[in-house]
């Protein structure tokens, strides 16, 4: 899909290569921009913006294989760029201790659809959310995180061990119900 | 436990890693729009402007280092004045490089260009300015007998002679003649009352002569769209551009031949390239959620809320046609006549290189190359084949030479379009624009 020809005639400027990689790639970017972000709306955003990146910046890549990643990373920094300029200080509810067996998780997670789990990830504070998804998904260190998002390694930490409590607490309250139903 | 914590964390970075969502239709537009044309198109925009300028920019040079130099030789020349003393024998050939002066004793002779004949004092000076140009050997050959037969371009000889108007014998002119290109020829009487013609270089009409001719010109065209009732898409309205947008300013190249059919008919023929980038905004309408209406008659019927949209898109023409028409020269300055004490004056005989008018009248047939900029302006430009007519009126400058610069409004008709029913958008007939450009002569 992403091959040598197709990543020249992006580089050339060629209007048929452009559109071609827009084609292959756009579920796969639009997915990485609806977990970055809070809504749809701004996904979408998120995702112009990538592709005006990618457009620009595609005679950075020199290997053909390196550029499903190269635009993955894009979309992330596009969507790391957004952040910074969209910052929201919300509250962010304190941890009700909710304590599901570990057990049930494994046992919700499969019940959730990924749409479902991407509503849990956009509903976390945009905080928790960047940093869930930089070290848990893109599998960024903690180091290079705070540097990303302008914060200590601490804070990269705390917000990350609060963003999976956060998550798991939704997950139980609504898959213990949805467990329910099945079980 | 540690390890169920971190299967669980994999599991959902794994399907989160894996998710991919399908993105609204019309978002590649938008990115077409802010992306790629913010580039490449907007490269094509500024190129566009960056070559008036430069035509502009290399206009002004040419009109400073080319022709204003020119003329100050010219009247540098003027205000020395040639001394061309005429005696007896002086109807000889001249040598390269001098106007051919020839005396003829017989005044008022209605044949301007007769052979000069012998008799001439040489106490009688003529004095005045010409330019001077190399006469061609052929003519030197055939000697003063070819002069008779000689033309100089398009140049009309006519006996004007003019009264004196003090008691003093002033020069009475025969035959003025000043060439755009500073081919000068004038005959006139002197003081002792015989008839002197001062002969430039000589130019022959070829007969059925033809030139290519290569045009690049910016156009700034002005051209509607209509909305499709046939299509689905609901359009509410469309805003053109303005014809003085740059951002919808256009490029056309045309290639071809002219052939002179009279000396102000020209017809042409050739090869036409036009490719124009601009942003169409549109108002479209979308069915919303269903909206409950009470009946005048009672119940409730739902009805679909309609929702408008501003939308645009980057319509991109690339065109390559073929064009017949004809242009007719409205003006021109090849001919002058002068007075006698015109050709006396320096300054009056200077030849001026005014500006011509043309008006044309030309009809095209050109074939869409496709468009990929958005999957609207595809579907605009999927008819392959356009046929219209335009007529234009040109002001050009100058009239002569190979490279001429000119300003073009024109009037166009689109009277056939291979319109395809499913597009949103169809082309208006009517068209307003205007070109500036230069033309490229090569014999």
């Amino acid at each position: 899909m992403f091959t040598t020809d197709l990543l020249t005639g992006c580089q050339r400027g060629d209007a048929k290569s452009q559109r071609k990689l827009y084609e292959i790639s756009k579920s796969m970017v639009m997915g990485v921009c609806r977990r970055y972000t809070r809504n749809k709306q701004e996904a979408e955003d998120v995702f112009q913006e990538t592709f005006i990146r990618v457009y620009k910046n595609v005679r950075q890549v020199k290997d053909a294989d390196h550029f499903q990643a190269w635009i993955r990373r894009t979309a992330a920094n596009a969507a790391i760029n957004y952040y910074h300029k969209h910052k929201r200080h919300a509250h962010v509810p304190e941890s009700e201790g909710y304590a599901a067996s570990n057990e049930d998780h494994g046992l919700i997670l499969s019940h959730f659809t990924d749409e479902q789990l991407i509503g849990l990830i956009n509903d976390l504070p945009d905080g928790y959310r960047m940093v869930f998804n930089l070290y848990e998904v893109e599998g960024f260190t903690h180091a290079e995180i705070a540097s990303l998002l302008n914060i200590s390694e601490v804070t990269s930490r705390t917000q990350l061990l609060r963003a999976k409590t956060l998550l798991k607490n939704e997950l139980s309250k609504l898959g213990i119900r949805k467990y329910e139903k099945y079980a | 436990m540690k390890n169920m914590h971190k299967e669980f964390d994999k599991e959902l970075a794994e399907r989160l890693y894996q998710y991919t969502e399908e993105p609204p239709n019309e978002l590649w537009n938008k990115i077409a729009l802010a992306a790629r044309f913010k580039e490449k198109d907007a490269l094509w925009i500024s190129w566009s402007n960056y070559s008036a300028g430069a035509i502009l920019f290399v206009s002004a040079l040419w009109m400073i280092y080319a022709v204003a130099p020119a003329a100050e030789r010219r009247d540098q020349a003027y205000a020395m004045g040639m001394s061309a003393e005429t005696d007896q024998g002086s109807s000889s050939p001249n040598a390269p490089g001098t106007p051919a002066v020839h005396v003829n004793p017989r005044p008022g002779s209605g044949k301007n260009l007769e052979p000069p004949s012998s008799g001439v004092s040489a106490a009688t000076p003529v004095t005045m300015g010409v330019e001077r140009k190399s006469v061609p050997k052929t003519a030197e050959k055939k000697g003063s007998a070819a002069r008779d037969e000689v033309s100089y371009g398009s140049a009309v000889f006519t006996e004007a002679p003019i009264e004196p108007k003090s008691s003093s014998p002033a020069p009475k002119l025969l035959v003025g003649s000043i060439h755009s290109r500073l081919d000068t020829t004038i005959v006139f009487m002197d003081k002792a009352g015989r008839t002197v013609t001062v002969e430039g270089p000589r130019k022959k009409i070829r007969g059925n002569q033809f030139s290519m001719y290569f045009m690049a010109m910016p156009a700034l065209n002005y051209q509607l769209l209509d909305v499709s009732q046939a299509d689905p898409i609901q359009i509410d309205s469309v805003y053109g551009s303005s014809a003085g947008n740059i951002g919808q300013m256009g490029f056309r190249a045309e290639l071809g031949i002219e052939v002179p059919w009279t000396k102000r008919l020209t017809a042409f023929a050739g090869l036409v390239y036009f490719h124009r980038n601009r942003i169409i905004r549109y108002t479209e309408l979308t069915p919303g959620p269903l909206q409950p209406v009470s009946l005048p008659g009672g119940g409730t019927a739902l009805v679909p809320q309609i929702t408008t949209q501003q939308s645009s898109f980057q319509d991109e023409a690339r065109n390559l046609g073929i064009q017949l028409g004809v242009l007719f020269k409205l003006s021109s300055d090849k001919h002058r006549i002068l007075s006698a004490q015109d050709a006396l004056n320096s300054e009056t005989m200077k030849p001026k290189k005014r500006l011509v008018h043309f008006v044309g009248l030309g009809m095209e047939i050109q074939k869409s190359l496709g468009s990929t900029s958005s999957p609207m302006s595809e579907t605009l430009h999927r008819p392959s084949l356009y046929a219209f007519t335009s007529f234009y009126y040109r002001v050009q400058y100058p009239d002569a030479g190979r490279l001429r610069f000119f300003a073009q409004p024109m009037v166009g008709y689109l009277y056939y379009a291979s319109e395809t029913k499913d597009s949103p958008f169809q082309l208006k007939p009517l068209s307003v624009g205007l070109n500036l450009g230069c033309t490229y002569r090569m014999r």
